[in-house]
């Protein structure tokens, strides 16, 4: 294999990578401003120059091709002396922003400049200004003075999203980011240009002044938008799910999220239920967790005796763990033999993320059902059966397209008993409503469209009287007489792997953190 | 840089006769007494002032209680930065960012508090802020409160404060983003 | 015991002092087996005050920690607010500027003179002499003007900063500390004509407390406690540190190690404290009190407020905190009670690793159970203690 010495370093490289791309994979920090790994070259920072041996001037790193035996040097006093005037240059006319920047504690010109410069420049003169907050579409804002023309933007919209929205306009002083007359930067993965800008000058309207970044901490998990499940980090600080932000997966999304999962954010927080409730003669009133479990166990019973009159409902945002037990409970408890599918409807599809199936789960929570013996419906063939026929309803999940319509529906049942992390059109007809966990709580697994199952990490832990689905359910069956012994989604996942053929192979319980995709 | 050692203590007859010693010392007290009692006020050697009408006057260092500064229109200076809050070590400042009507100054807090029960009144948020938007020069104490809810200070009280006597014009980043000169 | 109490069935008599006890100041517990009046067995039990300083401040900044040293030794803060910027200072391996050497030094002092009041001002009033304490307490409020026209505050100082000194002196200082010295020694010297001769105090202090000079190395102890035995162990002597090559002054050193040379120490060195701050004012250079570099002191405000790299320094210190070159380091200075150390040890990142703090007073109190109380009669528990200056802040961190 050739090579080319870095620092000292013997490192080899594949033949066609830049010196940049090799020192990275070696872990040689070169730093770096325009260039970035899933898009084109362009060179125009100079921030990554570094000293190639037989070069009379110093080479941009990002887009000089590595040759076997050439000795580059990226810690020389040249070099250093370089990157501290390029630095500079680059901060000649940026505005004294930070308070009210939102990159503030994850910008690059802030972390180079501790890293590469700690100096001052001597420029004295005015500097140059430009529009300072212009909307280039519903989500994303332009501050032409912080913008350092690394073109990243420009290079993504064309090369990954392949929609030629933005452009460089003008030159000199004048140079600006733009949008082209009566063409808004509208595309479904606008957003992702807020990513990729290592400056303040793209930001996102919805993020805008919400919270500084360093107060946030970072958990991955999987987006619930849709069946492509995009690996995310979840941003969050104290209970509240401030943003999300792609997390690398060769396989599934790159580094990329499209606009519509990335504004689920908002659904990890709105309307979360912390408390257990129970419908008493005025209405839907809090209740402490212990009555109300023992209110649904002494409300189902009836229906666990006689093993009819149940209809189940179950989400397709349930991860797998929490679908096998529902499927596990309602079968061996409660003797019913067909599931209906809470679902949102199909959307949009396009050819790069974005999947029609806006479900995250549908693959894997069929599949757990099917296994288990069980029959799928979907709500609207379930409130077209009589009534009278349904003693009792059991709905595990919150999000769907179909709520307004089961809440009308069981509004003529006897007992309603849910199970959910957030309100929806069903918690005021419920008889009992326990309080679950959502997707940035849960510790489960995800089986997207291509059948990759993916892991979601606890983000923070459940509030109050919240408790992950699974551990309601296991208690429902404790009351109603069946044990299940599943104390955590560990045991539960080693139960599915054991049982249910269509996991064996998928291996489950070893998920590993970037997913696993079967051969099948 | 000699060392120097004390001597053995051994009473002397003078000493070991009692009144002798007695007397020096009420000669001691009693000079105390008459000095304070009938001295002028500036060179007495006890100090007592006729607290509330008299005060003494606090240095211009003194770290009192915390105020907000306003621009010169009334807004507030602050600008939500959170640097303030980042500084603190008790973490008693409580910060909620939003739009401000003026897109010259795009960020105001639309909520700032202060938990003066857990303040320690180092004086880091004062140096931590860009903005000269917080400061500590009031000269006043925390005014007492009979609630805990009350020792949280908001940004309508804590805009309402003025400074001590002699405190300098305001002066922060923003006079140099916005072109505004050194105002209050 | 004469024989007829040796027949009588008699027990040892448990008392407990502290921890709510007028004088057992800075909350401390010593629960006493009596014999009669003779103390048999003590047992000293600390911790009351027991903050978590050690642990808070692997959670916090480096820089936040300033305000936590403060309240260690809270009669002299200003001596542990320079001892744990030195010892940062050697781990970032940065020197002072002259001036800010100068400044510490001379608040050092001052801040050692009211600690050392303190303390006299405490043994007088707890054997019962409440007009010395008030003096002296008098003398120390001139003190804490001083500290409180310098750092902002009388005794949460935070003055301390890594590469000198927060602020400036003001204009005038040095007049101003002249002329609060006099009035302070006049105290002073009124509190010793009232006190050292005095045959009562001197019945109730002389003899009292005794610790020999090996049993006061071999415990560690330092400071006043071990000078007044008669070892001439003083750091800013033994390794002087800013400035105190520079001064000369003596080393008050006691005979018998009792608590009667102890308040005979104390009083000589806040006497030769006054001679070190009257030398630094004479001797203080013109010139900067911080350091500027950009790696771990907050810019200028000037470069702040007007230029784009100083407010991205400026920011990214208070977010990410000063990033401390990874080591470890035992940095020592000279506090009002002893040896006061502060080992630190840091991984590279914005937070220490570890701070431990090396408290002058908790090695004296290790030697109270088995050396200063054995024998002693309950009365003399007071001065004994009173003696040992326990800072409870100190002590416990």
């Amino acid at each position: 294999m050739p090579s080319v010495n870095i620092d000292g370093t013997s490192v080899e490289f594949k033949p066609g990578d830049s010196i940049l791309k090799t020192a990275k994979k070696a872990g040689i920090e070169i730093p770096y401003y325009c260039w970035h790994p899933r898009l084109s070259v362009a060179a125009n920072c100079r921030i990554c120059l570094v000293e190639l041996e037989k070069s009379p001037k110093l080479v941009p790193a990002c887009q000089t091709p590595c040759g076997d035996g050439m000795v580059v040097r990226t810690k020389s006093d040249k070099v250093k002396e370089t990157q501290k005037a390029v630095h500079e240059f680059l901060l000649i006319n940026h505005p004294i922003d930070c308070p009210i920047c939102d990159q503030a504690g994850e910008c690059k010109l802030q972390n180079y400049y501790m890293k590469l410069q700690l100096d001052q420049g001597p420029m004295q003169d005015e500097k140059a200004h430009k529009p300072r907050l212009e909307e280039l579409g519903p989500y994303v804002l332009y501050n032409g003075e912080r913008c350092v023309m690394c073109t990243r933007c420009v290079r993504f919209m064309e090369e990954i999203a392949k929609d030629r929205q933005l452009g460089v306009f003008e030159r000199g002083d004048h140079v600006r980011i733009g949008v082209f007359p009566n063409k808004p930067l509208d595309n479904p993965y606008s957003l992702n240009v807020v990513d990729v800008c290592p400056v303040g000058a793209l930001t996102s309207s919805v993020f805008r002044f919400k919270q500084r970044v360093w107060f946030l901490s970072r958990s991955p998990s999987i987006c619930p938008g849709c069946a492509k499940g995009c690996n995310v980090k979840v941003d969050h600080r104290s209970g509240i799910v401030y943003r999300l932000l792609p997390r690398e997966n060769d396989a599934v999304n790159q580094s990329w999220l499209c606009d519509e999962g990335r504004l689920t954010y908002a659904r990890a927080n709105d309307g979360r239920l912390t408390t257990a409730a129970m419908l008493g003669p005025q209405g839907v009133d809090s209740a402490a967790a212990n009555a109300a479990l023992d209110r649904a166990i002494q409300l189902l019973k009836p229906v666990a005796d006689s093993k009819q009159g149940m209809a189940a409902v179950l989400s397709l945002h349930a991860t797998c763990e929490e679908a096998y037990l529902f499927g596990r409970f309602v079968k061996e408890v409660c003797g019913v033999d067909e599931v209906a599918l809470l679902a949102y409807a199909d959307g949009v599809a396009d050819r790069f993320l974005r999947q029609a199936d806006k479900n995250p789960n549908r693959a894997g929570v069929t599949r757990v059902l099917c296994d288990l013996g069980l029959k799928t419906t979907d709500v609207a063939s379930l409130c077209n059966k009589a009534t009278s026929a349904v003693k009792a309803l059991l709905v595990l999940g919150h999000e769907g397209a179909e709520l307004e319509r089961l809440a009308a529906w069981a509004a003529k049942l006897e007992i309603v008993v849910q199970v959910a992390a957030a309100r929806s059109p069903l918690t005021a007809k419920a008889h009992v409503t326990l309080p679950a966990t959502n997707w940035v709580q849960a510790d489960g697994t995800w089986q997207n469209g291509a059948l990759r199952l993916q892991r979601l990490v606890p983000a923070f832990a459940p509030q109050d009287a919240a408790r992950p689905a699974h551990e309601w359910l296991a208690d429902l069956a404790n009351g109603l007489g069946v044990a299940f012994a599943l104390s955590s989604p560990a045991t539960i996942r080693a139960e599915i792997e054991r049982r249910l053929p269509s996991f064996a192979a998928a291996k489950i319980s070893t998920v590993p953190a970037e997913g696993y995709s079967p051969a099948s | 840089m000699a060392i120097r050692v004390r001597k053995q203590v051994e009473f002397s007859f003078y000493e070991k006769s009692y009144l002798p010693e007695v007397a020096r010392g009420v000669f001691v007290t009693l000079s105390h007494f008459f000095h304070n009692l009938f001295g002028r006020r500036a060179t007495r050697p006890l100090q007592t002032l006729r607290y509330p009408y008299e005060r003494r006057v606090y240095p211009q260092r003194f770290r009192g209680q915390h105020r907000l500064l306003a621009r010169e229109d009334g807004s507030p200076r602050c600008v939500a930065c959170y640097m303030c809050a980042t500084a603190c070590p008790a973490y008693c400042i409580h910060i909620v960012a939003a739009e401000s009507p003026d897109p010259k100054i795009e960020k105001y807090p639309a909520a700032f508090e202060i938990d003066m029960l857990r303040c320690i009144y180092c004086g880091f948020c004062v140096e931590a802020c860009p903005e000269d938007a917080i400061r500590m020069d009031t000269g006043i104490h925390t005014p007492a409160f009979l609630r805990r809810e009350d020792a949280v200070v908001g940004r309508v009280d804590l805009m309402s404060l003025s400074g001590q006597a002699g405190t300098p014009p305001a002066f922060g980043a923003q006079n140099y983003r916005e072109k505004k000169p050194a105002g209050a | 015991m004469s024989d007829v109490a040796h027949d009588l069935p008699t027990r040892h008599m448990e008392v407990n002092l502290g921890p709510s006890h007028p004088a057992m100041h800075g909350t401390i517990r010593i629960k006493v087996e009596l014999d009669g009046e003779v103390i048999v067995k003590s047992t000293t039990e600390v911790g009351f005050l027991h903050r978590a300083f050690e642990k808070e401040c692997e959670s916090v900044h480096w820089a936040q920690c300033m305000p936590y040293t403060d309240r260690l030794n809270y009669v002299s803060p200003l001596i542990n607010n320079f001892g744990f910027a030195a010892a940062v200072e050697k781990l970032l391996s940065v020197e002072i500027p002259e001036r800010a050497k100068y400044i510490r030094v001379l608040m050092a002092e001052i801040s050692r003179i009211a600690d050392h009041v303190t303390c006299l001002a405490a043994v007088a009033m707890e054997l019962g002499g409440f007009t010395p304490f008030l003096y002296l307490m008098e003398a120390r409020e001139f003190l804490y003007d001083l500290i409180e026209e310098v750092c902002g505050a009388r005794v949460t100082v935070n003055y301390a900063r890594f590469g000198g000194v927060a602020f400036d002196l003001p204009d005038g200082f040095a007049a101003r500390v002249r002329a609060a010295l006099v009035k302070v020694f006049k105290l002073l010297d009124d509190t010793d004509k009232l006190l050292t001769r005095n045959r009562i105090f001197i019945d109730r202090t002389l003899g009292v407390g005794k610790i020999t000079a090996e049993q006061a190395v071999a415990y560690g102890i330092t400071g006043p406690f071990l000078r007044a035995t008669g070892v001439d162990y003083d750091v800013r002597k033994a390794h002087p540190y800013d400035v105190y090559e520079r001064m000369e002054f003596d080393i008050p050193v006691g005979d018998n190690g009792d608590s009667y040379d102890r308040w005979l120490v104390r009083l000589e060195e806040a006497r030769q404290s006054r001679k070190i701050i009257h030398q630094a004012l004479a001797q203080i250079p013109p010139g900067p009190v911080l350091l500027e570099d950009p790696r771990f002191v907050l810019p200028p405000k000037e470069k702040v407020h007007t230029t784009i790299e100083g407010l991205m320094n400026h920011f990214k210190l208070v977010i990410d905190g000063a990033r401390v070159p990874p080591g470890e380091v035992y940095s020592f200075s000279e506090a009002g009670n002893g040896e006061l150390g502060f080992y630190l040890v840091s991984d590279g990142g914005g937070k220490p690793y570890k701070c431990r703090v090396r408290s002058p007073c908790f090695v004296i109190m290790g030697a109270m159970d088995d050396v200063l109380l054995k024998g002693a009669t309950i009365a003399d528990v007071v001065p004994i203690f009173g003696s040992v200056n326990m800072i409870g802040g100190e002590c416990d961190r």
